[in-house]
Protein backbone atom coordinates (compact mmCIF):
# COMPACT_ATOMS: atom_id res chain seq x y z
CA UNK A 1 0.00 0.00 0.00
CA UNK A 2 2.83 2.15 1.01
CA UNK A 3 4.73 1.06 -2.39
CA UNK A 4 2.11 2.54 -4.46
CA UNK A 5 1.00 5.66 -2.49
CA UNK A 6 4.51 6.61 -3.03
CA UNK A 7 4.67 5.73 -6.89
CA UNK A 8 1.41 7.36 -7.44
CA UNK A 9 2.64 10.64 -5.21
CA UNK A 10 6.30 10.39 -7.00
CA UNK A 11 3.85 10.07 -10.31
CA UNK A 12 2.04 12.99 -9.44
CA UNK A 13 5.21 15.09 -8.41
CA UNK A 14 6.45 14.12 -12.29
CA UNK A 15 3.39 14.99 -13.86
CA UNK A 16 3.47 18.30 -11.87
CA UNK A 17 7.12 18.87 -12.66
CA UNK A 18 6.80 18.39 -16.34
CA UNK A 19 3.50 20.61 -16.49
CA UNK A 20 6.05 23.19 -14.79
CA UNK A 21 8.44 22.32 -17.74
CA UNK A 22 5.86 22.97 -20.39
CA UNK A 23 4.75 26.40 -18.98
CA UNK A 24 7.83 27.31 -18.53
CA UNK A 25 8.05 26.44 -22.30
CA UNK A 26 5.16 28.42 -23.27
CA UNK A 27 6.06 31.13 -21.59
CA UNK A 28 9.63 32.04 -22.85
CA UNK A 29 7.88 31.01 -26.51
CA UNK A 30 5.70 34.07 -25.72
CA UNK A 31 8.30 36.17 -24.86
CA UNK A 32 10.73 35.28 -27.44
CA UNK A 33 7.91 35.58 -29.91
CA UNK A 34 6.56 39.50 -28.86
CA UNK A 35 9.99 40.76 -28.00
CA UNK A 36 10.10 42.01 -32.13
CA UNK A 37 7.14 43.65 -31.69
CA UNK A 38 7.89 45.31 -28.29
CA UNK A 39 11.15 46.32 -29.31
CA UNK A 40 10.93 48.52 -32.00
CA UNK A 41 8.69 47.21 -35.11
CA UNK A 42 6.30 49.76 -34.48
CA UNK A 43 8.70 52.40 -34.91
CA UNK A 44 9.35 51.63 -38.21
CA UNK A 45 5.98 50.59 -39.50
CA UNK A 46 4.68 53.58 -41.51
CA UNK A 47 7.90 52.95 -43.46
CA UNK A 48 8.80 56.46 -44.60
CA UNK A 49 9.39 59.80 -42.94
CA UNK A 50 6.74 61.88 -41.95
CA UNK A 51 5.04 64.29 -44.37
CA UNK A 52 6.01 67.94 -44.57
CA UNK A 53 4.51 70.03 -41.77
CA UNK A 54 3.25 72.93 -44.37
CA UNK A 55 1.66 70.02 -46.69
CA UNK A 56 -1.96 70.02 -44.87
CA UNK A 57 -2.23 73.72 -45.22
CA UNK A 58 -1.05 73.69 -48.88
CA UNK A 59 -3.72 71.01 -49.64
CA UNK A 60 -6.79 72.53 -47.30
CA UNK A 61 -6.08 76.19 -49.23
CA UNK A 62 -6.15 74.27 -52.45
CA UNK A 63 -9.08 72.18 -52.06
CA UNK A 64 -10.82 75.22 -50.18
CA UNK A 65 -9.91 77.11 -53.98
CA UNK A 66 -11.30 74.57 -55.90
CA UNK A 67 -14.62 73.35 -53.61
CA UNK A 68 -15.77 76.52 -55.05
CA UNK A 69 -17.62 76.70 -58.12
CA UNK A 70 -16.22 79.42 -60.37
CA UNK A 71 -12.70 78.12 -59.48
CA UNK A 72 -12.40 76.73 -62.90
CA UNK A 73 -14.17 78.96 -65.10
CA UNK A 74 -17.08 77.27 -67.98
CA UNK A 75 -16.15 79.88 -70.13
CA UNK A 76 -12.75 79.09 -71.02
CA UNK A 77 -11.85 81.58 -73.69
CA UNK A 78 -9.99 84.12 -71.81
CA UNK A 79 -7.99 81.15 -70.11
CA UNK A 80 -3.90 81.86 -70.43
CA UNK A 81 -1.29 79.55 -70.73
CA UNK A 82 0.20 80.82 -67.77
CA UNK A 83 -3.53 80.48 -65.71
CA UNK A 84 -3.71 76.66 -67.17
CA UNK A 85 -0.26 75.94 -66.19
CA UNK A 86 -0.85 76.99 -62.51
CA UNK A 87 -4.70 75.30 -62.37
CA UNK A 88 -3.21 72.16 -63.97
CA UNK A 89 -0.17 72.74 -61.37
CA UNK A 90 -2.47 72.79 -58.42
CA UNK A 91 -4.14 69.84 -59.60
CA UNK A 92 -1.45 67.80 -59.75
CA UNK A 93 -0.49 68.80 -56.85
CA UNK A 94 -3.62 67.75 -55.28
CA UNK A 95 -3.73 64.22 -56.92
CA UNK A 96 0.28 63.40 -55.99
CA UNK A 97 -0.78 64.04 -52.13
CA UNK A 98 -3.67 61.90 -52.23
CA UNK A 99 -1.64 59.31 -54.37
CA UNK A 100 1.41 59.03 -52.04
CA UNK A 101 -1.34 59.32 -48.88
CA UNK A 102 -2.98 55.90 -50.77
CA UNK A 103 0.27 54.17 -51.80
CA UNK A 104 0.84 54.54 -48.03
CA UNK A 105 -1.86 53.25 -46.39
CA UNK A 106 -2.40 50.07 -48.87
CA UNK A 107 1.55 49.20 -48.98
CA UNK A 108 1.42 50.07 -44.71
CA UNK A 109 -1.72 47.55 -44.65
CA UNK A 110 -1.09 45.10 -46.39
CA UNK A 111 2.37 44.69 -44.63
CA UNK A 112 1.46 44.70 -41.35
CA UNK A 113 -1.65 42.10 -42.23
CA UNK A 114 1.32 39.78 -44.16
CA UNK A 115 4.06 40.41 -41.34
CA UNK A 116 1.32 39.56 -38.60
CA UNK A 117 0.23 36.66 -40.37
CA UNK A 118 3.68 35.40 -41.15
CA UNK A 119 4.66 35.50 -37.46
CA UNK A 120 2.00 34.00 -36.82
CA UNK A 121 2.53 30.58 -38.46
CA UNK A 122 6.16 31.34 -37.73
CA UNK A 123 5.29 31.29 -34.31
CA UNK A 124 2.99 28.42 -33.83
CA UNK A 125 5.60 26.74 -36.01
CA UNK A 126 7.96 27.00 -33.54
CA UNK A 127 5.47 26.33 -30.87
CA UNK A 128 4.51 23.07 -32.68
CA UNK A 129 8.18 21.99 -32.38
CA UNK A 130 8.42 22.68 -28.77
CA UNK A 131 5.41 20.97 -27.70
CA UNK A 132 5.90 17.72 -27.95
CA UNK A 133 2.49 16.32 -27.38
CA UNK A 134 0.99 15.48 -31.12
CA UNK A 135 -2.54 16.14 -30.02
CA UNK A 136 -1.35 19.84 -29.41
CA UNK A 137 0.67 19.72 -32.72
CA UNK A 138 -2.02 18.65 -34.48
CA UNK A 139 -4.45 21.97 -32.92
CA UNK A 140 -1.36 24.63 -33.75
CA UNK A 141 -1.45 23.15 -37.15
CA UNK A 142 -4.71 23.56 -38.10
CA UNK A 143 -4.76 27.05 -37.07
CA UNK A 144 -1.55 27.99 -38.65
CA UNK A 145 -3.09 27.05 -41.67
CA UNK A 146 -6.15 28.49 -41.03
CA UNK A 147 -4.41 32.08 -40.61
CA UNK A 148 -2.32 30.80 -43.77
CA UNK A 149 -5.44 30.02 -45.52
CA UNK A 150 -7.23 33.60 -44.69
CA UNK A 151 -4.33 35.38 -46.22
CA UNK A 152 -4.25 34.08 -49.17
CA UNK A 153 -7.86 34.53 -49.13
CA UNK A 154 -7.85 38.01 -48.14
CA UNK A 155 -5.03 38.68 -50.98
CA UNK A 156 -7.13 36.56 -53.68
CA UNK A 157 -10.36 38.96 -53.44
CA UNK A 158 -8.61 42.40 -52.52
CA UNK A 159 -5.75 42.45 -54.56
CA UNK A 160 -6.53 39.44 -57.31
CA UNK A 161 -2.61 37.91 -56.29
CA UNK A 162 -0.77 40.72 -57.43
CA UNK A 163 1.82 41.99 -55.08
CA UNK A 164 2.42 44.97 -53.79
CA UNK A 165 5.25 45.95 -54.89
CA UNK A 166 3.93 45.16 -58.41
CA UNK A 167 0.39 47.40 -57.99
CA UNK A 168 2.35 50.28 -57.10
CA UNK A 169 5.48 49.68 -59.36
CA UNK A 170 2.53 49.93 -62.23
CA UNK A 171 0.60 52.47 -60.99
CA UNK A 172 3.96 54.63 -60.99
CA UNK A 173 5.37 53.76 -64.20
CA UNK A 174 1.78 54.89 -65.52
CA UNK A 175 2.04 58.05 -63.52
CA UNK A 176 4.91 58.99 -64.33
CA UNK A 177 4.53 58.53 -68.25
CA UNK A 178 1.27 60.72 -68.21
CA UNK A 179 3.11 63.13 -65.89
CA UNK A 180 5.26 63.23 -68.50
CA UNK A 181 3.15 63.77 -71.21
CA UNK A 182 1.51 66.65 -69.34
CA UNK A 183 4.47 68.15 -68.72
CA UNK A 184 5.56 68.48 -72.16
CA UNK A 185 1.86 69.24 -73.65
CA UNK A 186 1.67 72.40 -70.85
CA UNK A 187 4.52 74.03 -72.52
CA UNK A 188 2.25 74.42 -75.93
CA UNK A 189 -0.16 77.37 -76.48
CA UNK A 190 -4.01 77.36 -74.87
CA UNK A 191 -4.82 76.80 -78.34
CA UNK A 192 -2.96 73.84 -78.71
CA UNK A 193 -3.38 72.46 -75.74
CA UNK A 194 -6.63 73.95 -73.71
CA UNK A 195 -7.29 73.90 -70.14
CA UNK A 196 -10.50 71.35 -70.90
CA UNK A 197 -7.62 68.48 -72.34
CA UNK A 198 -5.54 69.37 -69.68
CA UNK A 199 -8.30 68.25 -67.05
CA UNK A 200 -9.32 65.20 -69.09
CA UNK A 201 -5.59 64.32 -69.00
CA UNK A 202 -5.74 64.78 -65.58
CA UNK A 203 -8.59 62.16 -65.13
CA UNK A 204 -6.20 59.73 -66.55
CA UNK A 205 -3.61 60.70 -64.35
CA UNK A 206 -5.55 60.29 -61.18
CA UNK A 207 -6.56 56.89 -62.62
CA UNK A 208 -3.65 55.64 -63.11
CA UNK A 209 -2.89 55.90 -59.31
CA UNK A 210 -5.54 53.48 -58.58
CA UNK A 211 -5.83 49.90 -58.01
CA UNK A 212 -8.08 49.23 -60.44
CA UNK A 213 -6.35 51.31 -63.05
CA UNK A 214 -2.34 49.50 -62.18
CA UNK A 215 -5.17 46.01 -62.32
CA UNK A 216 -6.12 47.15 -65.77
CA UNK A 217 -2.41 48.13 -67.25
CA UNK A 218 -1.10 44.99 -65.77
CA UNK A 219 -3.81 43.04 -67.74
CA UNK A 220 -3.13 44.89 -71.26
CA UNK A 221 0.54 44.34 -70.31
CA UNK A 222 -0.15 40.23 -69.82
CA UNK A 223 -2.14 40.33 -72.75
CA UNK A 224 0.90 39.94 -74.83
CA UNK A 225 -0.79 38.87 -78.07
CA UNK A 226 -3.30 41.24 -78.01
CA UNK A 227 -0.85 43.94 -77.85
CA UNK A 228 1.08 42.19 -80.94
CA UNK A 229 -1.71 42.28 -82.67
CA UNK A 230 -2.31 46.44 -81.85
CA UNK A 231 1.13 46.75 -82.79
CA UNK A 232 0.59 45.01 -86.34
CA UNK A 233 -2.62 46.89 -86.47
CA UNK A 234 -0.73 50.67 -86.21
CA UNK A 235 1.96 49.58 -88.77
CA UNK A 236 -0.57 49.47 -91.41
CA UNK A 237 -1.81 52.82 -91.72
CA UNK A 238 -4.34 53.19 -94.84
CA UNK A 239 -4.92 56.74 -96.23
CA UNK A 240 -7.08 58.22 -99.34
CA UNK A 241 -5.26 60.85 -101.34
CA UNK A 242 -6.44 64.33 -100.47
CA UNK A 243 -5.95 67.59 -102.27
CA UNK A 244 -6.82 71.30 -101.02
CA UNK A 245 -4.69 74.45 -101.47
CA UNK A 246 -3.22 74.20 -98.04
CA UNK A 247 -1.78 70.68 -99.04
CA UNK A 248 -0.27 71.78 -102.53
CA UNK A 249 1.21 74.74 -101.00
CA UNK A 250 3.56 72.30 -98.65
CA UNK A 251 3.73 69.64 -101.54
CA UNK A 252 5.49 72.05 -103.70
CA UNK A 253 7.80 73.30 -101.38
CA UNK A 254 8.78 69.77 -100.09
CA UNK A 255 9.30 68.77 -104.09
CA UNK A 256 11.20 71.79 -104.38
CA UNK A 257 14.17 70.61 -102.50
CA UNK A 258 13.13 67.13 -101.19
CA UNK A 259 16.43 66.17 -99.72
CA UNK A 260 16.07 69.21 -96.99
CA UNK A 261 12.36 69.43 -96.63
CA UNK A 262 10.88 66.13 -96.25
CA UNK A 263 13.43 65.06 -93.33
CA UNK A 264 12.78 68.77 -92.41
CA UNK A 265 8.79 67.96 -91.83
CA UNK A 266 9.88 64.64 -90.89
CA UNK A 267 11.45 66.31 -87.29
CA UNK A 268 8.53 68.73 -86.80
CA UNK A 269 6.23 66.44 -86.96
CA UNK A 270 8.08 64.20 -84.22
CA UNK A 271 8.42 67.39 -82.10
CA UNK A 272 4.27 67.47 -82.11
CA UNK A 273 2.40 66.30 -79.11
CA UNK A 274 1.22 63.57 -80.12
CA UNK A 275 4.08 62.75 -81.74
CA UNK A 276 3.52 62.41 -85.43
CA UNK A 277 5.32 59.67 -86.78
CA UNK A 278 3.99 58.75 -90.44
CA UNK A 279 5.83 59.46 -93.10
CA UNK A 280 5.82 63.48 -93.96
CA UNK A 281 4.31 61.79 -98.05
CA UNK A 282 1.37 60.79 -95.86
CA UNK A 283 0.69 63.16 -93.11
CA UNK A 284 0.23 66.21 -95.76
CA UNK A 285 -2.26 63.92 -97.96
CA UNK A 286 -3.98 62.48 -95.46
CA UNK A 287 -7.61 63.88 -95.14
CA UNK A 288 -7.30 63.19 -90.75
CA UNK A 289 -4.61 65.83 -91.06
CA UNK A 290 -6.68 69.43 -89.85
CA UNK A 291 -6.46 72.48 -91.67
CA UNK A 292 -5.28 73.78 -88.15
CA UNK A 293 -2.33 71.61 -88.58
CA UNK A 294 -1.34 72.47 -91.62
CA UNK A 295 -1.31 76.08 -91.25
CA UNK A 296 0.78 75.58 -88.09
CA UNK A 297 3.47 73.58 -90.00
CA UNK A 298 3.24 76.08 -92.74
CA UNK A 299 3.79 79.45 -90.40
CA UNK A 300 6.33 77.14 -88.27
CA UNK A 301 8.70 75.73 -91.18
CA UNK A 302 7.99 79.04 -93.34
CA UNK A 303 6.48 77.38 -96.44
CA UNK A 304 5.70 80.06 -98.83
CA UNK A 305 2.78 80.35 -101.19
CA UNK B 1 14.23 44.88 -88.76
CA UNK B 2 11.07 46.19 -87.45
CA UNK B 3 8.90 48.28 -90.55
CA UNK B 4 5.44 49.82 -91.18
CA UNK B 5 3.59 50.28 -94.12
CA UNK B 6 1.70 53.09 -95.25
CA UNK B 7 -1.23 52.45 -98.13
CA UNK B 8 -2.05 55.93 -99.77
CA UNK B 9 -5.05 54.95 -102.61
CA UNK B 10 -7.04 56.71 -104.77
CA UNK B 11 -3.69 58.58 -106.27
CA UNK B 12 -4.28 60.57 -109.52
CA UNK B 13 -1.97 59.22 -112.58
CA UNK B 14 -0.77 62.64 -112.51
CA UNK B 15 0.42 62.93 -109.14
CA UNK B 16 1.81 59.75 -108.57
CA UNK B 17 5.96 60.09 -109.69
CA UNK B 18 6.08 63.11 -107.51
CA UNK B 19 4.49 61.14 -104.40
CA UNK B 20 6.32 58.42 -104.41
CA UNK B 21 9.86 60.64 -104.90
CA UNK B 22 8.64 62.26 -101.73
CA UNK B 23 8.50 59.08 -100.09
CA UNK B 24 11.86 58.12 -101.26
CA UNK B 25 13.02 61.56 -99.32
CA UNK B 26 12.08 60.41 -95.92
CA UNK B 27 15.27 58.59 -93.88
CA UNK B 28 12.87 55.56 -93.38
CA UNK B 29 11.93 54.48 -96.74
CA UNK B 30 12.17 50.85 -97.45
CA UNK B 31 10.72 50.37 -101.02
CA UNK B 32 7.20 50.55 -102.24
CA UNK B 33 4.66 49.02 -105.09
CA UNK B 34 1.95 50.27 -107.11
CA UNK B 35 -1.00 48.76 -108.34
CA UNK B 36 -3.85 50.47 -110.50
CA UNK B 37 -7.47 50.82 -109.11
CA UNK B 38 -9.97 48.67 -111.53
CA UNK B 39 -10.31 50.40 -114.83
CA UNK B 40 -9.96 54.08 -113.60
CA UNK B 41 -6.84 56.46 -113.61
CA UNK B 42 -6.03 56.40 -109.98
CA UNK B 43 -3.58 54.38 -108.36
CA UNK B 44 -2.91 52.73 -104.93
CA UNK B 45 0.50 53.11 -103.01
CA UNK B 46 1.73 50.78 -100.90
CA UNK B 47 5.54 52.10 -99.18
CA UNK B 48 7.12 50.13 -96.62
CA UNK B 49 9.50 51.76 -94.13
CA UNK B 50 11.29 51.42 -91.07
CA UNK B 51 9.25 51.17 -88.13
CA UNK B 52 9.58 54.42 -85.78
CA UNK B 53 11.27 53.37 -81.97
Amino acid sequence: MRTTETFTEKRSNLSLHQDLHMASKIIILFLLLNLPIWSGCAGVSKGRPLRVSYEDAIVKTLIDKYSKPDAIPADQTGITETKRNQILDELIFLTDVNYHRFEAQIYQGRAIFDTTTDLAILGLGAAGALITQSGTQAIISAISGGIGGGRVSINKNFFHEQSTQALIAKMQSTRKAKLEFMRKAMTLKVTDYSLARGLSDLAEYYTAGTIIGALQNITVDAGAEAKKADEELKKLIEVKYTTSPLRDRINRWLDSNLKVNVPLLKEWLIRQVPSVTVSPATWVIDPNTTDEMLNKAIKENNIPE
Amino acid sequence: MSTRIEKIEHVPKADLQKLIARYEADPDYISHTVTQEDSTDFWTLVVTLKAAN
